[in-house]
Protein backbone atom coordinates (compact mmCIF):
# COMPACT_ATOMS: atom_id res chain seq x y z
CA UNK A 1 0.00 0.00 0.00
CA UNK A 2 1.16 3.50 -0.74
CA UNK A 3 1.65 5.66 2.35
CA UNK A 4 2.74 8.95 0.79
CA UNK A 5 2.70 10.28 -2.73
CA UNK A 6 4.24 13.66 -3.47
CA UNK A 7 3.46 14.81 -6.98
CA UNK A 8 5.39 17.72 -8.59
CA UNK A 9 5.20 19.79 -5.43
CA UNK A 10 6.63 23.29 -5.01
CA UNK A 11 6.48 25.77 -2.15
CA UNK A 12 7.74 29.22 -1.23
CA UNK A 13 7.40 31.08 2.03
CA UNK A 14 6.85 34.50 0.49
CA UNK A 15 6.40 36.11 -2.88
CA UNK A 16 9.91 37.50 -3.23
CA UNK A 17 11.79 34.45 -1.96
CA UNK A 18 12.98 31.57 -4.09
CA UNK A 19 11.27 28.20 -3.98
CA UNK A 20 11.97 26.35 -0.71
CA UNK A 21 10.76 23.13 -2.38
CA UNK A 22 11.02 22.96 -6.12
CA UNK A 23 9.15 20.39 -8.21
CA UNK A 24 9.58 17.38 -5.92
CA UNK A 25 7.92 14.03 -6.71
CA UNK A 26 8.38 10.94 -4.56
CA UNK A 27 6.56 7.90 -3.22
CA UNK A 28 6.80 6.04 0.07
CA UNK A 29 5.28 2.59 0.61
CA UNK A 30 3.60 1.64 3.89
CA UNK A 31 6.14 0.11 6.28
CA UNK A 32 9.11 1.60 4.48
CA UNK A 33 11.98 3.27 6.33
CA UNK A 34 13.21 6.26 4.33
CA UNK A 35 15.79 8.96 4.99
CA UNK A 36 15.88 12.53 3.69
CA UNK A 37 19.32 14.13 3.56
CA UNK A 38 20.87 17.35 2.29
CA UNK A 39 22.43 20.62 3.46
CA UNK A 40 20.79 22.95 5.92
CA UNK A 41 18.11 24.97 4.07
CA UNK A 42 17.75 22.44 1.24
CA UNK A 43 14.01 22.12 1.87
CA UNK A 44 13.77 18.96 3.99
CA UNK A 45 11.64 20.41 6.79
CA UNK A 46 9.40 22.27 4.37
CA UNK A 47 8.70 18.99 2.58
CA UNK A 48 7.92 17.27 5.90
CA UNK A 49 5.53 20.05 6.96
CA UNK A 50 3.68 19.68 3.67
CA UNK A 51 3.33 15.90 4.03
CA UNK A 52 1.84 16.45 7.47
CA UNK A 53 -0.56 19.07 6.08
CA UNK A 54 0.83 21.91 8.19
CA UNK A 55 1.41 23.94 5.03
CA UNK A 56 -0.19 23.48 1.62
CA UNK A 57 1.77 23.09 -1.61
CA UNK A 58 1.90 26.11 -3.89
CA UNK A 59 1.57 23.75 -6.83
CA UNK A 60 1.31 20.00 -7.19
CA UNK A 61 -0.34 17.75 -4.61
CA UNK A 62 0.33 15.30 -1.82
CA UNK A 63 -1.71 12.31 -0.73
CA UNK A 64 -1.30 10.49 2.57
CA UNK A 65 -2.91 7.06 2.51
CA UNK A 66 -5.09 8.37 -0.31
CA UNK A 67 -6.13 11.57 1.48
CA UNK A 68 -5.20 14.79 -0.32
CA UNK A 69 -3.62 17.41 1.96
CA UNK A 70 -5.38 20.14 -0.05
CA UNK A 71 -8.72 18.74 1.04
CA UNK A 72 -9.65 20.60 4.24
CA UNK A 73 -11.92 17.76 5.35
CA UNK A 74 -9.04 15.24 5.31
CA UNK A 75 -6.64 17.35 7.34
CA UNK A 76 -7.67 16.03 10.74
CA UNK A 77 -7.32 12.46 9.49
CA UNK A 78 -3.91 13.23 7.96
CA UNK A 79 -2.52 14.76 11.14
CA UNK A 80 -3.78 11.76 13.09
CA UNK A 81 -2.08 9.42 10.64
CA UNK A 82 1.18 11.29 10.32
CA UNK A 83 3.15 12.42 13.39
CA UNK A 84 6.08 14.81 13.18
CA UNK A 85 8.81 15.37 15.77
CA UNK A 86 10.69 18.62 15.19
CA UNK A 87 14.31 19.48 15.81
CA UNK A 88 13.84 21.99 18.60
CA UNK A 89 11.80 20.28 21.35
CA UNK A 90 10.91 23.68 22.85
CA UNK A 91 8.69 24.24 19.82
CA UNK A 92 6.85 21.02 20.53
CA UNK A 93 6.22 21.06 24.26
CA UNK A 94 2.75 22.24 25.26
CA UNK A 95 2.30 21.23 28.90
CA UNK A 96 4.64 21.92 31.80
CA UNK A 97 4.62 18.40 33.30
CA UNK A 98 6.12 15.61 31.21
CA UNK A 99 3.20 13.15 31.36
CA UNK A 100 0.66 15.89 30.56
CA UNK A 101 2.70 16.84 27.58
CA UNK A 102 2.67 13.28 26.30
CA UNK A 103 -1.10 13.02 26.94
CA UNK A 104 -1.89 16.18 25.01
CA UNK A 105 -1.77 14.64 21.52
CA UNK A 106 -3.98 11.60 22.18
CA UNK A 107 -6.47 13.76 24.15
CA UNK A 108 -6.71 16.05 21.18
CA UNK A 109 -7.59 13.31 18.73
CA UNK A 110 -10.26 11.91 21.03
CA UNK A 111 -8.60 8.79 22.40
CA UNK A 112 -10.47 7.27 25.40
CA UNK A 113 -9.14 8.01 28.84
CA UNK A 114 -8.26 4.41 29.60
CA UNK A 115 -6.41 4.02 26.31
CA UNK A 116 -4.53 7.30 26.90
CA UNK A 117 -3.14 5.92 30.16
CA UNK A 118 -1.80 2.87 28.34
CA UNK A 119 -0.30 4.95 25.59
CA UNK A 120 1.49 7.25 28.01
CA UNK A 121 2.98 4.25 29.83
CA UNK A 122 4.11 2.79 26.53
CA UNK A 123 5.56 6.02 25.11
CA UNK A 124 7.45 6.91 28.30
CA UNK A 125 8.87 3.40 28.54
CA UNK A 126 9.86 3.31 24.89
CA UNK A 127 11.75 6.59 25.05
CA UNK A 128 13.33 6.04 28.46
CA UNK A 129 11.55 9.05 29.97
CA UNK A 130 9.58 7.16 32.65
CA UNK A 131 11.88 8.54 35.43
CA UNK A 132 10.89 12.13 34.54
CA UNK A 133 7.17 11.38 34.31
CA UNK A 134 6.04 13.93 36.88
CA UNK A 135 8.84 16.43 36.43
CA UNK A 136 8.74 19.88 34.86
CA UNK A 137 9.66 19.56 31.21
CA UNK A 138 11.50 22.89 31.35
CA UNK A 139 14.05 21.48 33.82
CA UNK A 140 15.16 18.67 31.55
CA UNK A 141 18.29 18.71 29.40
CA UNK A 142 18.01 19.21 25.64
CA UNK A 143 18.41 15.50 24.98
CA UNK A 144 15.83 14.57 27.59
CA UNK A 145 13.35 17.05 26.10
CA UNK A 146 13.88 15.51 22.69
CA UNK A 147 12.99 12.11 24.12
CA UNK A 148 9.79 13.56 25.63
CA UNK A 149 8.90 15.16 22.28
CA UNK A 150 9.29 11.77 20.61
CA UNK A 151 7.16 10.16 23.34
CA UNK A 152 4.42 12.71 22.66
CA UNK A 153 4.23 11.70 19.02
CA UNK A 154 4.54 7.94 19.68
CA UNK A 155 1.50 8.26 21.98
CA UNK A 156 -0.51 9.25 18.90
CA UNK A 157 0.30 5.83 17.43
CA UNK A 158 0.83 7.40 14.02
CA UNK A 159 0.88 5.20 10.92
CA UNK A 160 3.61 7.47 9.60
CA UNK A 161 6.33 8.85 11.84
CA UNK A 162 8.51 11.74 10.66
CA UNK A 163 11.61 12.51 12.74
CA UNK A 164 12.95 15.89 11.64
CA UNK A 165 16.47 16.02 13.13
CA UNK A 166 14.78 15.05 16.35
CA UNK A 167 17.69 13.19 17.93
CA UNK A 168 20.30 15.91 17.35
CA UNK A 169 20.90 16.50 21.07
CA UNK A 170 21.23 12.83 22.04
CA UNK A 171 24.52 11.00 22.35
CA UNK A 172 25.22 8.15 19.89
CA UNK A 173 23.97 5.46 22.27
CA UNK A 174 20.85 7.47 23.04
CA UNK A 175 20.22 7.89 19.32
CA UNK A 176 20.65 4.17 18.78
CA UNK A 177 18.16 3.42 21.56
CA UNK A 178 15.52 5.68 20.06
CA UNK A 179 16.10 4.28 16.58
CA UNK A 180 15.76 0.72 17.94
CA UNK A 181 12.33 1.59 19.38
CA UNK A 182 11.29 3.09 16.07
CA UNK A 183 12.57 0.07 14.15
CA UNK A 184 10.61 -2.21 16.46
CA UNK A 185 7.38 -0.26 15.87
CA UNK A 186 7.98 -0.44 12.17
CA UNK A 187 8.21 -4.23 12.35
CA UNK A 188 5.33 -4.85 14.77
CA UNK A 189 2.91 -2.11 13.67
CA UNK A 190 4.04 -1.71 10.09
CA UNK A 191 4.70 1.96 10.87
CA UNK A 192 6.13 4.00 8.01
CA UNK A 193 9.20 5.98 9.07
CA UNK A 194 10.84 9.02 7.55
CA UNK A 195 14.00 10.35 9.19
CA UNK A 196 15.50 13.69 8.26
CA UNK A 197 19.09 13.56 9.44
CA UNK A 198 22.68 14.74 9.14
CA UNK A 199 24.00 11.52 10.68
CA UNK A 200 25.15 9.32 7.85
CA UNK A 201 25.16 6.25 10.11
CA UNK A 202 21.37 6.64 10.48
CA UNK A 203 20.98 6.61 6.71
CA UNK A 204 22.85 3.36 6.21
CA UNK A 205 20.13 1.01 7.46
CA UNK A 206 17.17 2.46 5.59
CA UNK A 207 15.31 1.20 2.50
CA UNK A 208 15.41 4.36 0.46
CA UNK A 209 17.24 7.68 0.60
CA UNK A 210 15.98 10.97 -0.82
CA UNK A 211 18.75 13.47 -1.48
CA UNK A 212 17.72 17.14 -1.54
CA UNK A 213 19.67 20.20 -2.71
CA UNK A 214 18.32 23.73 -3.21
CA UNK A 215 14.74 22.58 -2.84
CA UNK A 216 15.06 19.92 -5.52
CA UNK A 217 15.10 16.16 -5.17
CA UNK A 218 18.50 15.29 -6.66
CA UNK A 219 18.29 11.53 -6.38
CA UNK A 220 16.37 8.64 -4.87
CA UNK A 221 18.29 5.44 -4.19
CA UNK A 222 19.43 2.78 -1.77
CA UNK A 223 22.17 3.78 0.69
CA UNK A 224 24.67 1.83 -1.46
CA UNK A 225 23.64 3.74 -4.59
CA UNK A 226 23.84 7.09 -2.82
CA UNK A 227 27.22 6.57 -1.13
CA UNK A 228 28.81 5.20 -4.29
CA UNK A 229 27.93 8.36 -6.20
CA UNK A 230 30.83 10.76 -5.49
CA UNK A 231 29.50 13.61 -7.59
CA UNK A 232 26.15 13.45 -5.84
CA UNK A 233 27.77 13.50 -2.39
CA UNK A 234 29.70 16.64 -3.32
CA UNK A 235 26.73 18.34 -4.89
CA UNK A 236 24.51 17.69 -1.88
CA UNK A 237 27.22 18.37 0.75
CA UNK A 238 27.08 14.84 2.15
CA UNK A 239 29.91 12.77 3.50
CA UNK A 240 30.61 9.05 3.74
CA UNK A 241 29.86 7.15 6.93
CA UNK A 242 33.07 6.65 8.96
CA UNK A 243 33.64 2.97 7.94
CA UNK A 244 33.47 3.99 4.28
CA UNK A 245 35.90 6.86 4.95
CA UNK A 246 38.36 4.35 6.39
CA UNK A 247 37.88 2.11 3.34
CA UNK A 248 38.64 5.11 1.13
CA UNK A 249 41.83 5.76 3.10
CA UNK A 250 42.89 2.16 2.58
CA UNK A 251 42.12 2.37 -1.12
CA UNK A 252 44.39 5.40 -1.47
CA UNK A 253 47.10 3.22 0.03
CA UNK A 254 46.49 0.48 -2.51
CA UNK A 255 44.24 -1.78 -0.42
CA UNK A 256 40.79 -2.31 -1.89
CA UNK A 257 38.04 -3.44 0.49
CA UNK A 258 35.16 -1.98 -1.51
CA UNK A 259 32.86 0.51 0.20
CA UNK A 260 31.50 -1.03 3.42
CA UNK A 261 28.91 1.22 5.06
CA UNK A 262 28.90 -0.33 8.54
CA UNK A 263 31.73 -1.10 10.91
CA UNK A 264 30.67 -4.76 11.04
CA UNK A 265 31.00 -5.06 7.26
CA UNK A 266 34.40 -3.41 7.30
CA UNK A 267 35.55 -5.70 10.13
CA UNK A 268 34.57 -8.80 8.10
CA UNK A 269 36.51 -7.54 5.12
CA UNK A 270 39.60 -6.76 7.14
CA UNK A 271 39.48 -10.24 8.70
CA UNK A 272 39.36 -11.78 5.22
CA UNK A 273 42.27 -9.64 4.12
CA UNK A 274 44.48 -10.88 6.95
CA UNK A 275 43.31 -14.46 6.57
CA UNK A 276 44.40 -14.44 2.93
CA UNK A 277 47.94 -13.22 3.48
CA UNK B 1 46.50 30.00 31.25
CA UNK B 2 46.22 26.59 32.82
CA UNK B 3 42.99 25.19 34.25
CA UNK B 4 43.55 23.36 37.52
CA UNK B 5 40.66 21.73 39.21
CA UNK B 6 40.93 19.89 42.53
CA UNK B 7 38.21 17.81 44.17
CA UNK B 8 35.52 19.91 42.55
CA UNK B 9 31.97 18.87 43.47
CA UNK B 10 28.65 20.48 42.67
CA UNK B 11 25.01 19.80 43.41
CA UNK B 12 22.03 21.66 41.92
CA UNK B 13 20.07 20.89 45.07
CA UNK B 14 22.65 21.37 47.83
CA UNK B 15 20.13 21.64 50.66
CA UNK B 16 17.93 18.70 49.75
CA UNK B 17 18.04 15.57 51.94
CA UNK B 18 19.15 13.06 49.35
CA UNK B 19 21.17 15.47 47.29
CA UNK B 20 22.55 14.34 43.96
CA UNK B 21 25.91 15.45 42.67
CA UNK B 22 26.17 16.76 39.12
CA UNK B 23 29.95 16.90 39.65
CA UNK B 24 31.72 14.81 42.19
CA UNK B 25 35.34 15.07 43.27
CA UNK B 26 36.73 16.15 39.92
CA UNK B 27 40.49 16.62 39.77
CA UNK B 28 42.12 17.46 36.46
CA UNK B 29 44.44 19.88 34.67
CA UNK B 30 43.99 21.40 31.24
CA UNK B 31 47.29 22.79 29.97
CA UNK B 32 47.68 25.98 27.98
CA UNK B 33 47.76 25.01 24.31
CA UNK B 34 45.62 21.89 24.62
CA UNK B 35 42.88 21.10 22.15
CA UNK B 36 40.87 19.38 24.82
CA UNK B 37 37.76 17.19 24.50
CA UNK B 38 35.11 16.73 27.19
CA UNK B 39 33.16 13.53 26.68
CA UNK B 40 30.58 11.44 28.49
CA UNK B 41 27.00 10.30 28.08
CA UNK B 42 24.04 12.69 28.44
CA UNK B 43 23.69 13.88 32.02
CA UNK B 44 27.24 12.94 33.02
CA UNK B 45 28.14 16.50 34.06
CA UNK B 46 29.92 17.93 31.00
CA UNK B 47 27.93 21.16 30.81
CA UNK B 48 28.06 21.65 34.57
CA UNK B 49 31.84 21.26 34.47
CA UNK B 50 32.51 23.73 31.66
CA UNK B 51 30.21 26.36 33.17
CA UNK B 52 32.53 26.41 36.18
CA UNK B 53 35.42 27.56 34.00
CA UNK B 54 34.23 31.16 33.70
CA UNK B 55 32.43 31.33 36.99
CA UNK B 56 28.95 30.96 35.55
CA UNK B 57 28.43 28.24 38.12
CA UNK B 58 30.14 29.20 41.40
CA UNK B 59 32.44 26.72 43.08
CA UNK B 60 30.59 24.90 45.88
CA UNK B 61 33.25 22.46 46.95
CA UNK B 62 36.88 21.98 46.03
CA UNK B 63 39.34 24.25 44.25
CA UNK B 64 39.46 25.75 40.77
CA UNK B 65 42.04 28.09 39.30
CA UNK B 66 42.22 29.37 35.74
CA UNK B 67 45.62 30.96 35.18
CA UNK B 68 46.09 33.46 37.98
CA UNK B 69 42.37 33.58 38.77
CA UNK B 70 41.20 31.74 41.83
CA UNK B 71 37.52 30.93 41.35
CA UNK B 72 37.22 29.88 44.97
CA UNK B 73 38.05 33.43 46.09
CA UNK B 74 34.71 34.86 47.22
CA UNK B 75 36.20 38.16 48.46
CA UNK B 76 35.36 41.47 46.83
CA UNK B 77 38.60 41.60 44.86
CA UNK B 78 38.02 38.02 43.74
CA UNK B 79 34.62 39.02 42.37
CA UNK B 80 36.06 42.03 40.56
CA UNK B 81 38.47 39.73 38.81
CA UNK B 82 35.64 37.52 37.62
CA UNK B 83 34.76 39.98 34.90
CA UNK B 84 38.33 39.97 33.67
CA UNK B 85 38.25 36.19 33.65
CA UNK B 86 35.03 36.13 31.64
CA UNK B 87 36.75 38.05 28.88
CA UNK B 88 39.60 35.57 28.84
CA UNK B 89 37.41 32.48 28.89
CA UNK B 90 34.95 32.60 26.00
CA UNK B 91 31.92 30.34 26.31
CA UNK B 92 29.84 29.12 23.37
CA UNK B 93 26.69 27.36 24.56
CA UNK B 94 24.74 24.57 22.90
CA UNK B 95 22.69 25.84 19.95
CA UNK B 96 24.03 29.37 20.55
CA UNK B 97 21.97 30.67 17.63
CA UNK B 98 18.82 30.28 19.74
CA UNK B 99 20.21 33.13 21.86
CA UNK B 100 20.81 35.71 19.14
CA UNK B 101 18.70 38.74 19.93
CA UNK B 102 19.95 41.97 18.33
CA UNK B 103 18.44 43.68 15.31
CA UNK B 104 21.55 43.34 13.19
CA UNK B 105 24.39 40.88 12.91
CA UNK B 106 26.78 43.74 13.75
CA UNK B 107 25.04 44.49 17.04
CA UNK B 108 24.96 40.84 18.02
CA UNK B 109 28.69 40.39 17.47
CA UNK B 110 29.43 43.76 19.14
CA UNK B 111 27.51 42.96 22.32
CA UNK B 112 30.41 41.34 24.16
CA UNK B 113 32.90 43.97 23.05
CA UNK B 114 30.68 46.77 24.34
CA UNK B 115 30.18 44.90 27.56
CA UNK B 116 33.87 44.30 28.27
CA UNK B 117 35.27 47.62 26.96
CA UNK B 118 32.89 50.18 28.41
CA UNK B 119 34.74 53.24 27.11
CA UNK B 120 35.54 51.85 23.67
CA UNK B 121 35.29 54.10 20.62
CA UNK B 122 33.02 53.25 17.72
CA UNK B 123 36.08 52.55 15.55
CA UNK B 124 37.53 50.18 18.11
CA UNK B 125 34.28 48.23 18.27
CA UNK B 126 33.84 48.14 14.51
CA UNK B 127 37.37 46.89 14.08
CA UNK B 128 36.89 44.08 16.62
CA UNK B 129 33.58 43.05 15.06
CA UNK B 130 35.04 43.07 11.58
CA UNK B 131 38.05 40.97 12.41
CA UNK B 132 35.96 38.47 14.41
CA UNK B 133 33.56 38.06 11.50
CA UNK B 134 36.45 37.60 9.11
CA UNK B 135 38.01 34.97 11.37
CA UNK B 136 34.86 32.86 11.42
CA UNK B 137 34.40 33.25 7.67
CA UNK B 138 31.50 35.71 7.52
CA UNK B 139 31.44 38.51 4.96
CA UNK B 140 31.34 41.72 7.04
CA UNK B 141 29.95 44.08 4.39
CA UNK B 142 27.34 41.65 3.16
CA UNK B 143 26.01 40.61 6.56
CA UNK B 144 26.59 43.38 9.09
CA UNK B 145 23.24 45.10 8.58
CA UNK B 146 21.16 41.98 8.12
CA UNK B 147 18.86 40.64 10.80
CA UNK B 148 20.42 37.57 12.44
CA UNK B 149 17.07 35.86 11.92
CA UNK B 150 17.19 36.18 8.16
CA UNK B 151 20.42 34.23 7.66
CA UNK B 152 20.98 30.47 7.46
CA UNK B 153 21.45 28.18 10.46
CA UNK B 154 25.15 27.60 9.80
CA UNK B 155 25.75 31.35 9.48
CA UNK B 156 23.82 32.04 12.68
CA UNK B 157 26.09 29.70 14.58
CA UNK B 158 29.11 31.56 13.20
CA UNK B 159 27.60 34.89 14.26
CA UNK B 160 27.24 33.55 17.80
CA UNK B 161 30.83 32.31 17.71
CA UNK B 162 32.09 35.65 16.34
CA UNK B 163 30.43 37.43 19.27
CA UNK B 164 32.43 35.30 21.70
CA UNK B 165 35.81 35.56 19.98
CA UNK B 166 35.50 39.30 19.30
CA UNK B 167 36.96 39.97 22.76
CA UNK B 168 39.87 37.64 21.97
CA UNK B 169 39.55 35.06 24.73
CA UNK B 170 42.62 32.97 25.56
CA UNK B 171 40.51 29.94 26.30
CA UNK B 172 37.57 29.06 24.09
CA UNK B 173 35.00 26.65 25.52
CA UNK B 174 32.28 25.17 23.29
CA UNK B 175 29.36 22.96 24.31
CA UNK B 176 28.57 20.50 21.50
CA UNK B 177 29.30 23.00 18.76
CA UNK B 178 28.58 20.54 15.93
CA UNK B 179 25.06 19.51 16.99
CA UNK B 180 22.60 20.08 14.16
CA UNK B 181 25.15 21.09 11.55
CA UNK B 182 25.21 19.37 8.16
CA UNK B 183 28.34 17.31 7.31
CA UNK B 184 30.08 20.14 5.46
CA UNK B 185 29.18 22.63 8.17
CA UNK B 186 30.70 20.25 10.72
CA UNK B 187 33.92 19.78 8.78
CA UNK B 188 34.40 23.49 8.30
CA UNK B 189 33.64 24.21 11.96
CA UNK B 190 36.42 21.84 13.06
CA UNK B 191 38.77 23.53 10.60
CA UNK B 192 37.79 26.89 12.02
CA UNK B 193 38.44 25.76 15.59
CA UNK B 194 41.91 24.54 14.65
CA UNK B 195 42.58 27.85 12.91
CA UNK B 196 41.51 29.79 16.01
CA UNK B 197 43.65 27.52 18.15
CA UNK B 198 46.71 29.04 16.48
CA UNK B 199 45.75 32.64 17.34
CA UNK B 200 45.03 34.57 20.56
CA UNK B 201 42.96 31.61 21.52
CA UNK B 202 45.55 29.31 23.01
CA UNK B 203 43.38 26.61 24.49
CA UNK B 204 40.23 25.08 23.01
CA UNK B 205 37.93 23.02 25.21
CA UNK B 206 35.13 21.28 23.38
CA UNK B 207 32.28 19.07 24.55
CA UNK B 208 31.53 16.36 22.02
CA UNK B 209 29.41 13.23 21.75
CA UNK B 210 31.17 11.84 18.79
CA UNK B 211 34.18 9.68 19.60
CA UNK B 212 35.19 9.65 15.93
CA UNK B 213 35.53 13.42 16.11
CA UNK B 214 37.42 13.28 19.40
CA UNK B 215 39.88 10.73 17.97
CA UNK B 216 40.36 12.85 14.88
CA UNK B 217 40.46 16.35 16.38
CA UNK B 218 41.55 16.43 20.04
CA UNK B 219 45.01 16.11 21.66
CA UNK B 220 43.51 15.09 24.96
CA UNK B 221 40.13 14.45 26.52
CA UNK B 222 38.46 13.81 29.84
CA UNK B 223 35.66 11.28 30.22
CA UNK B 224 32.82 12.08 32.60
CA UNK B 225 30.51 9.50 34.08
CA UNK B 226 27.96 10.26 36.79
CA UNK B 227 29.70 13.53 37.59
CA UNK B 228 33.11 11.93 38.01
CA UNK B 229 36.13 12.43 35.77
CA UNK B 230 36.84 8.74 35.25
CA UNK B 231 39.60 8.95 32.64
CA UNK B 232 41.80 11.60 31.10
CA UNK B 233 44.45 11.34 28.42
CA UNK B 234 45.27 11.37 24.73
CA UNK B 235 42.94 9.55 22.31
CA UNK B 236 45.68 6.93 22.06
CA UNK B 237 45.46 6.30 25.80
CA UNK B 238 41.68 6.60 26.12
CA UNK B 239 40.69 4.41 23.21
CA UNK B 240 43.17 1.66 24.04
CA UNK B 241 41.03 0.74 27.04
CA UNK B 242 37.85 0.42 25.05
CA UNK B 243 36.00 -2.04 27.26
CA UNK B 244 36.15 0.47 30.08
CA UNK B 245 34.72 3.17 27.84
CA UNK B 246 31.88 0.99 26.66
CA UNK B 247 30.98 0.14 30.23
CA UNK B 248 30.49 3.87 30.72
CA UNK B 249 27.90 3.94 27.96
CA UNK B 250 30.17 5.47 25.35
CA UNK B 251 30.52 4.30 21.80
CA UNK B 252 34.08 3.76 20.60
CA UNK B 253 35.45 5.41 17.47
CA UNK B 254 35.24 3.09 14.46
CA UNK B 255 39.05 2.89 14.32
CA UNK B 256 39.04 1.75 17.96
CA UNK B 257 36.37 -0.86 17.30
CA UNK B 258 38.34 -2.29 14.38
CA UNK B 259 41.64 -2.28 16.28
CA UNK B 260 39.94 -4.26 19.03
CA UNK B 261 38.34 -6.74 16.62
CA UNK B 262 41.61 -7.43 14.81
CA UNK B 263 43.25 -8.61 18.04
CA UNK B 264 44.96 -10.87 18.90
CA UNK B 265 46.24 -11.88 15.47
CA UNK B 266 46.86 -8.27 14.45
CA UNK B 267 47.88 -5.60 16.94
CA UNK B 268 47.94 -2.01 15.74
CA UNK B 269 49.74 0.73 17.61
CA UNK B 270 47.65 3.66 16.40
CA UNK B 271 46.52 7.08 17.64
CA UNK B 272 43.05 6.20 16.25
CA UNK B 273 42.89 8.90 13.59
CA UNK B 274 41.72 7.47 10.26
CA UNK B 275 44.99 8.33 8.52
CA UNK B 276 47.20 6.76 11.14
CA UNK B 277 44.94 3.71 11.40
CA UNK B 278 45.17 3.15 7.63
CA UNK B 279 48.96 3.62 7.66
CA UNK B 280 49.44 1.08 10.45
CA UNK B 281 47.05 -1.40 8.90
CA UNK B 282 48.77 -1.29 5.53
CA UNK B 283 52.15 -1.73 7.28
CA UNK B 284 50.88 -4.89 8.97
CA UNK B 285 49.56 -6.23 5.69
CA UNK B 286 52.97 -5.74 4.07
CA UNK B 287 54.72 -7.43 6.99
CA UNK B 288 52.44 -10.44 6.64
CA UNK B 289 52.84 -10.97 2.92
N1 LIG C 1 9.32 29.67 8.47
C1 LIG C 1 10.04 30.08 7.41
N2 LIG C 1 9.87 31.32 6.90
C2 LIG C 1 10.56 31.75 5.83
N3 LIG C 1 11.48 30.99 5.18
C3 LIG C 1 11.68 29.74 5.63
C4 LIG C 1 10.98 29.22 6.78
N4 LIG C 1 11.40 27.95 6.99
C5 LIG C 1 12.31 27.69 6.04
N5 LIG C 1 12.49 28.76 5.22
C6 LIG C 1 13.40 28.81 4.06
O1 LIG C 1 13.06 27.76 3.18
C7 LIG C 1 14.22 27.12 2.68
C8 LIG C 1 14.19 25.64 3.02
O2 LIG C 1 14.27 25.52 4.44
P1 LIG C 1 14.00 24.19 5.24
O3 LIG C 1 12.87 23.46 4.63
O4 LIG C 1 13.91 24.54 6.66
O5 LIG C 1 15.36 23.39 4.95
P2 LIG C 1 16.07 22.20 5.76
O6 LIG C 1 15.05 21.56 6.63
O7 LIG C 1 16.60 21.32 4.68
O8 LIG C 1 17.19 22.83 6.55
C9 LIG C 1 15.40 27.87 3.26
O9 LIG C 1 15.87 28.80 2.31
C10 LIG C 1 14.82 28.55 4.48
O10 LIG C 1 15.52 29.74 4.77
N1 LIG D 1 19.64 23.52 35.85
C1 LIG D 1 19.63 22.30 36.41
N2 LIG D 1 18.85 22.02 37.49
C2 LIG D 1 18.85 20.81 38.06
N3 LIG D 1 19.59 19.77 37.66
C3 LIG D 1 20.38 19.97 36.59
C4 LIG D 1 20.45 21.23 35.91
N4 LIG D 1 21.32 21.12 34.87
C5 LIG D 1 21.78 19.85 34.92
N5 LIG D 1 21.22 19.16 35.93
C6 LIG D 1 21.50 17.74 36.28
O1 LIG D 1 22.88 17.61 36.54
C7 LIG D 1 23.42 16.43 35.95
C8 LIG D 1 24.53 16.78 34.96
O2 LIG D 1 23.97 17.51 33.89
P1 LIG D 1 24.81 18.20 32.74
O3 LIG D 1 25.99 18.85 33.34
O4 LIG D 1 23.86 19.03 31.95
O5 LIG D 1 25.27 16.92 31.89
P2 LIG D 1 25.75 16.79 30.37
O6 LIG D 1 26.12 18.14 29.87
O7 LIG D 1 26.89 15.82 30.44
O8 LIG D 1 24.59 16.19 29.61
C9 LIG D 1 22.23 15.72 35.31
O9 LIG D 1 21.77 14.74 36.20
C10 LIG D 1 21.22 16.82 35.11
O10 LIG D 1 19.90 16.31 35.14
MG1 LIG E 1 15.14 21.36 8.78
MG1 LIG F 1 25.36 19.17 28.22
Amino acid sequence: MQAVKVDKVSYKYSEKEKLAVDGVSLEIEAGEFVAVVGRNASGKSTLARMINGLIAPLSGEITVFGNNTLDEKSLFEIRKTCGIVFQNPDNQMVASIVEDDVAFGPENIGVSREEIGKRIDFALQATGTEPFRTEMASKLSGGQKQRVAIAGVLALKPKILILDESTSMLDPIGRAEVMAVVENLRKTENMTVMVITHYMDEVVGCDKVFVMADGKLLKTGTPEQIFNDKELLDEAGLELPVPAKIAEGLKRRGVDVGLPLTKEQLKERLWKLFAKT
Amino acid sequence: MEVVCQNLSYSYSPSSKNKKYALSDVTLTIKEGDFFGVIGHTGSGKSTFIQHLNGLIPVQNGKLTVGEYDLTDKSRSGKAKLKELRRKVGMVFQYPEYQLFAETVFEDVAFGVRNFYKQASAEFIAQKVKSAMQLVGLDFDELKDKSPFSISGGQKRRVALAGVIAVEPEILVLDEPCAGLDPQGKTSLWQLLHKLHGTFCKTVIVVSHDMNDVAEQCDKAVVFSDGKAVACGSPRELFSGLEDLEKLGLESPVTGYLTEKLKPSVTLDTDFTIDDFCDKLVEKLKEKS
